[in-house]
């Protein structure tokens, strides 16, 4: 089904049939080469997506930087029959929205729910996910009288909102149409509800929307105040479980056994019906996030248009260092191929702030491709509820042609069906990948998606190895809610909120099983009950015994919603958000804060009261802030030296980050117009590393000690901290990296491999018992990568690591392992050769 | 009775061996063996660990004179009616008229409270945030029986006795039909309906009339003393001096030693507890002489009378009885210039109320006299102006077809509409389209 091509063909040589099937409906324009008189708009009349691939393809200048091309053909629609028992009512509401129909995936998955299984569905965006848990749990209401309640947990707080309303407009049909049934309610429970309502939502809230945050922290430890809601809870609805990953996953995957205990307290057994992007293994990751098996429904019934794929590689800028053209000048040229007035574009970038730049980069561009600037807008995490509203309306109703975007687009809010994504570097992930191509070509046409490849280690990768993204899903999700640390600190909020009862196993032991099948369970308890003082154990069962409430000093991890609010300094409005790790950097006084391409000047950050105060200005340049951290050591709590000359270790650190200094750069041009210093407390967090640390002996003869040599160091670092998730469970991002040629504190070469989270999650104590596995994977990735003298897929670019990066820092990895160093340092050393 | 608290807990903790057998020569008896933990989890474990802050103030022994009731416990006090709390007797709290409660509380249900079969509630608990993991290990309910003063201490002395509690409880609250707290609306209250939730046990709440003292002794006296907290008012109005008395923080620790089997302050925290109902009552006395003003045992009623004139007028003001919000105002003026050190801003505001009562009931002339007084000479600009507006209306309504402009330039001239709260912005701009005032240049 799939079609490949090598570098530097043209779309006709691969696809030359297609061309000659379209040339025969001779309804469409043919784009010519040289404009003829009237407006760009005019002559940018309707293409298809084959039309816009082939001027792509066929573009003099950025025709051959696509290495590759991929075409996944067109796929007929899988009805299926929904079960009988549905109640007609709801079958009739589906009707009158056009649905009456439904796709073979979502009839199984409803089947699956009706049963009374947990169902995954994991399916492409744009499936029709949402309608597989809703129709399950408007059934439920139907059969119960309106008894019947659900909670529905979306991972951001936009995504609960946009669900809401649309379910209340369900509901209120539903209620209409089945009598019995009067005044079914959904509403959002997130820390934007004031408080006056949150009462009369405990109580008459049939479907309630909310996040982990507010599960973890509000819900949960006051399950009485939720008492009707947990008597009658009959569903769990989780909407993009692939999401919950690394610790925050693992986290919230323990909020969940809280959420079963409390719903087994009060007499129900709740159904977890949940959603996902295609997933590698989606079997298991259901199982370990709600601890037991689902019917997992992964056939994607719903039609597809012809997609179209090009991976798109910026030309090389300088040959020597490796170094590629920047990605956002080269989605700015690409935009005059792949956008127009008669079809919608979007554009993904990776940062807010690349988003700002080219969404004015793409207004000020735009008379020139037949577009207005108010039809290219940006959207971001950050705008306000309204401004995103009105982009999305825009976006639905077609008015907005282009639109630039972060992940905030990415998981499931409705847009409507767009038809070309740019995907300005790689999002990571192949979950990410699907996700941001998914939201083009709805409703079976055609579409394309460009990945525009940046200098970056993966990036270059997949435009040398594009099979991998076109391949079926390989990541796994590291997901761990066993991990000791995360289980005890959830054993605690879980404890607040009820007693935990003991069994006796058969010998005799004390066992606790309703909190998963760690069978550390019962010693934490115990631990908890003793020196830590929090529980207080009576026979076989542990209560709560300290004045503390446990889930508001329990982090989740993740991207927590405590913002900076930004407001116009004049009229005291509001402009956007900010997430208070992200304020350090873009809020800063002096620092350019953009909207919709707009520019604003940072006139006063008060830190103390998160609000950064902005003056609009006309700027032709935005701001690039740096960072320091530094790592001090406060303990070691475990050492493990070789007698030849390094140590691995595991102790306590302290972290402070500093904001230093911003750049002003230039628009279009990239050039540095200044730098100025920034004022700002440091941020402070304690919390656990590993620490590698090379005796300077070893350093030297590894010719570690000078110039770009140290580069090999922090080279090492870098790729131990990408294979470390291979072990520990985790998400690269779960891990922060510092590395530094000379240590103060152990004035020698030192690389610390810390915990994210404030307080750590013991993930230093894995890494500390794998080191010789993660050393090795480090090792192989070095060895077996193609590249003579480095490239950003192993230990970086040659510009950055230098003449002898690869050669030192596979020495140094084989040190680690166990080669002697007068083997290393001999010039025929079999991997220096490599 | 069949079990003695501390014999039962003697014998739990033999069974558990988590506390030293009391039969002497008994071997500890050893606890379950725990499962061997990391080392890495066990240390990030203890770095987290609570500290304890209470180790010099604990002492040894049981709670005495408990008896057990449907699986709790329960100790009960009993004063006679001419028992003295402070200076005022328990029994005052009969002769409190409920139509001056509902009145002072501002809640006209309460009309309908009667003393003599009101409970007197207040709780003890393991923490301040709520949660389900927070424990009313003490409640104390106060009450009349035949002109005794009766306080029953419900007293959880394990964390599986809370069920129990609550049904004794509630079952209690219920048949009363009426309660009476401090600050119950906000705490008390929330912390036993959720453990009743909790529990599965109906709370009764919704159908008992509930006097909570905090609000309407906060609008009597507040501003009047540093604080409104019950120490306060029991002070001030009562006459209570406790000795000793144990601050509430120290209770959730007192009672987290106690069912640890650690020395504790629980007999503190009895007492503490039953000192708050036994004020439950002489407070309640107090605010239904203070309706009227009528005295207690014919003493001179405590409190500031000044703060309590301009709070009777503001809550009669409320029921839109302007006579007597005037007859307030006169006395809550009177009593502020004897009284010699109010501030100036604080007595204008208060003339501009009383000749906002006085006008409303039917003395324009005398209350126009006054707003144009208030308008020349308030230095506060929120006050001048709203004068200035009233004062302007009432000439244009006696006959001026235009108020004189000239009158009241000086004070258009020093205002800034900025600085205004948003009644007194709304009174400038009515006040300068009376005059013909195009609003300051610089806008």
């Amino acid at each position: 089904m799939k079609g490949t091509g090598r570098a530097g063909e043209s779309w006709d040589d691969i696809h030359g049939e297609s061309r000659r099937e379209r040339a025969g409906d001779g309804e469409r324009e043919v784009l010519r080469p040289t404009p003829r008189k009237g407006s760009a708009r005019r002559l940018r009349g309707a293409m298809s997506v084959d039309d816009l691939a082939r001027t792509l393809s066929g573009h003099v200048e950025l025709g051959g930087r696509v290495t590759h091309w991929e075409r996944i053909a067109a796929r007929e629609a899988r009805y299926g029959e929904l079960p009988s028992r549905l109640d007609p009512a709801l079958l009739e509401m589906m009707a009158e929205r056009g649905r009456e129909r439904f796709y073979e995936h979502q009839t199984r998955a409803i089947a699956a729910a009706l049963d009374g299984h947990d169902v995954l569905v994991a399916t492409p965006t744009a499936s029709g996910k949402t309608m597989t848990y809703t129709l399950p749990v408007l059934q439920r209401l139907v059969e119960t009288g309106g008894r019947s309640r659900s909670l529905w947990m979306f991972p951001t707080k936009a995504l609960s909102q946009d669900q809401s309303s649309n379910l209340n407009v369900l509901l209120g049909d539903l209620a209409a149409k089945a009598p019995p049934l009067e005044d079914l309610h959904s509403f959002t429970y997130d820390g934007d509800t004031p408080p006056s309502i949150r009462r009369t939502l405990r109580e008459r809230g049939h479907v309630v929307l909310t996040n982990p945050w507010m599960l973890h922290q509000g819900i949960l430890p006051n399950h009485a105040k939720w008492s009707v809601l947990f008597e009658n809870l009959d569903h769990v609805v989780i909407d993009e479980v692939h999401t919950l990953s690394g610790v925050f996953g693992s986290s919230v995957a323990n909020v969940l056994r809280r959420l079963q205990r409390i719903a087994r307290h009060y007499g129900s057994d709740p159904r977890f019906l949940l959603s996902s992007a295609t997933l590698h293994d989606p079997a298991a990751h259901v199982r370990t996030l709600i601890g037991r098996d689902a019917v997992v429904v992964q056939e994607d019934g719903s039609p597809s248009g012809e997609r179209v794929f090009a991976v798109y590689e910026p030309p090389i800028l300088d040959a020597v260092a490796g170094l590629r053209a920047n990605a956002l000048e080269e989605a700015r040229r690409l935009a005059q191929v792949v956008c127009g007035p008669k079809h919608q574009t979007i554009f993904f970038c990776n940062r807010r702030t690349s988003v700002e730049v080219l969404t004015r980069y793409l207004k000020e561009l735009a008379p020139r491709i037949g577009l207005r600037p108010d039809e290219v807008r940006g959207y971001r995490g950050g705008y306000l509820p309204n401004l995103r509203r009105e982009i999305e309306t825009g976006l639905r109703e077609g008015k907005v042609k282009v639109v630039v975007t972060t992940n905030a687009l990415e998981l499931g809010i409705d847009v409507g069906a767009l038809d070309v994504a740019v995907l300005v570097g790689y999002p990571g992930s192949q979950a990410s990948f699907w996700q941001r191509a998914g939201r083009v070509g709805r409703r079976g046409n055609s579409s394309l998606t460009v990945m525009i490849a940046r200098s970056d280690p993966i990036d270059q990768y997949l435009a040398q190895h594009p099979d991998y993204l076109f391949a079926s899903p390989q990541e796994r999700l590291g997901l761990d809610p066993d991990n000791l640390v995360i289980l005890s600190e959830q054993l605690k909020c879980a404890a607040f909120e009820l007693p935990f009862r003991g069994e006796r196993d058969a010998s005799g032991d004390v066992v606790v099983r309703s909190f998963g099948e760690n069978p550390h369970v019962a010693g934490i308890l115990d631990y908890l009950s003793g020196e830590a003082g929090f529980l207080h154990r009576k026979d076989d069962t542990w209560h709560w015994m300290a004045d503390a409430y446990p889930a508001q000093d329990v982090s989740l991890a993740g991207g927590e919603p405590d913002n900076v609010l930004v407001l116009e300094k004049e009229t005291g409005k509001a402009l956007g958000e900010v997430d208070r790790e992200g304020a350090l950097t873009t809020v800063h006084e002096g620092a350019i804060y953009q909207v919709e391409g707009e520019t604003w000047k940072v006139e006063r950050f008060d830190y103390t009261n998160r609000r950064a105060y902005v003056s609009l200005v006309t700027s032709d340049y935005f701001t690039e802030a740096q960072t320091d951290t530094e790592v001090r050591v406060l303990s070691i709590d475990e050492e493990a030296p070789d007698a030849r000359g390094w140590s691995r270790m595991r102790g306590e650190v302290h972290l402070t980050t500093l904001a230093t200094q911003y750049k002003k750069i230039r628009f279009y041009t990239r050039e540095n117009v200044g730098c100025e210093d920034i004022a700002l407390p440091p941020e402070e967090k304690d919390t656990e590393a590993f620490v590698l640390v090379l005796a300077d002996e070893a350093a030297k003869a590894l010719g570690l000690q000078a110039g770009t040599r140290a580069a090999a160091w922090s080279a090492t670092g870098s790729l131990l901290r990408r294979v470390a998730p291979l072990y520990l469970r985790c998400q690269p991002q779960d891990l922060g990296l510092a590395s530094e040629i000379r240590s103060k504190h152990f004035e020698a070469p030192t690389i610390y491999l810390y915990d994210r989270v404030q307080g750590g999650v013991g993930l230093s104590g894995v890494l500390f018992s794998v080191f010789e596995d993660l050393a090795r994977a480090a090792r192989d990735v070095v060895a077996n990568c193609p590249c003579v003298r480095g490239c950003p897929a192993c230990v970086g670019p040659l510009e950055e690591v230098g003449e002898a990066g690869k050669r030192t820092a596979t020495a140094l990895l084989d040190f680690l392992l166990g080669t002697p160093l007068e083997v290393l340092t001999g010039a025929d050393a079999p991997s220096a050769q490599r | 009775m069949k079990e003695d608290l501390a014999s039962r807990l003697a014998r739990l903790r033999r069974e558990t061996g988590d506390a030293p057998a009391r039969d002497a020569g008994s071997e500890r008896v050893a606890p379950p063996p725990a499962r061997e933990l990391p080392a890495h989890l066990v240390s990030n474990l203890a770095r987290r660990a609570r500290p304890d802050a209470f180790a010099a103030l604990r002492t040894r022994g049981v709670p005495a004179r408990l008896v057990e009731l449907g699986g709790a416990w329960l100790r009960e006090e009993r004063f006679e009616r001419a028992h003295r709390h402070g200076e005022v007797r328990l029994a005052s709290a009969l002769g409190a008229d409920p139509a001056s409660l509902a009145f002072v509380a501002s809640d006209p249900r309460l009309a309908a409270l009667d003393p003599a079969r009101a409970l007197f509630l207040d709780i003890e608990a393991t923490g301040l945030s709520g949660g389900s993991g927070t424990y009313p290990f003490l409640v104390a309910l106060g009450s009349f029986e035949d002109g005794a003063f009766v306080v029953r201490q419900h007293f959880m002395a394990s964390p599986d006795e809370e069920r129990a509690l609550l049904e004794s409880v509630a079952a209690s609250i219920r048949e009363a039909g009426a309660m009476v707290t401090f600050f119950g609306k906000s705490y008390d209250r929330h912390r036993l309906e959720d453990k009743m939730r909790h529990h599965r046990v109906a709370p009764p709440f919704d159908d008992v009339l509930h006097l909570d003292l905090f609000h309407p002794l906060k609008r009597l006296y507040g501003g009047s003393r540093p604080d409104d907290r019950l120490a306060t008012n029991e002070s001030e109005l009562v006459g209570v001096a406790r000795e000793n008395d144990l601050p509430g923080a120290f209770a959730p620790a007192a009672w987290f030693d106690f069912v640890a089997g650690r020395a504790h302050l629980l007999e503190e925290v009895f007492r503490h507890n039953l000192e708050d109902v036994l004020s439950l009552a002489t407070l309640l006395a107090h605010l239904s002489c203070a309706a009227a003003e009528s005295e207690l045992d014919g003493a001179e009623l405590r409190g500031s009378a000044r703060h309590r004139a301009a709070a009777l007028a503001r809550l009669h003001e409320r029921a839109r009885d302007h006579a007597q919000a005037a007859h307030w105002y006169d006395a809550a003026a009177e009593r502020s210039t004897a009284c010699g050190d109010v501030g100036a801003d604080e007595f204008a505001r208060l003339r501009l109320a009383r000749a906002r009562a006085h006008e409303r009931c039917g003395r324009p002339a005398w209350a126009r006299a006054e707003y144009e007084a208030l308008a020349r000479h308030a230095s506060d600009p929120e006050v001048a102006v709203r004068a200035a507006d009233r004062a302007t209306l009432l000439a244009t309504r006696g006959g001026s077809t235009k108020a004189d402009a000239s009158d009241y330039e000086p004070l258009l001239g020093r205002v800034a509409e900025r600085a205004l709260g948003a009644e007194a912005r709304a009174a400038l701009r009515r006040l300068r389209a009376r005059l013909g005032d195009e609003g300051p240049a610089e806008a």
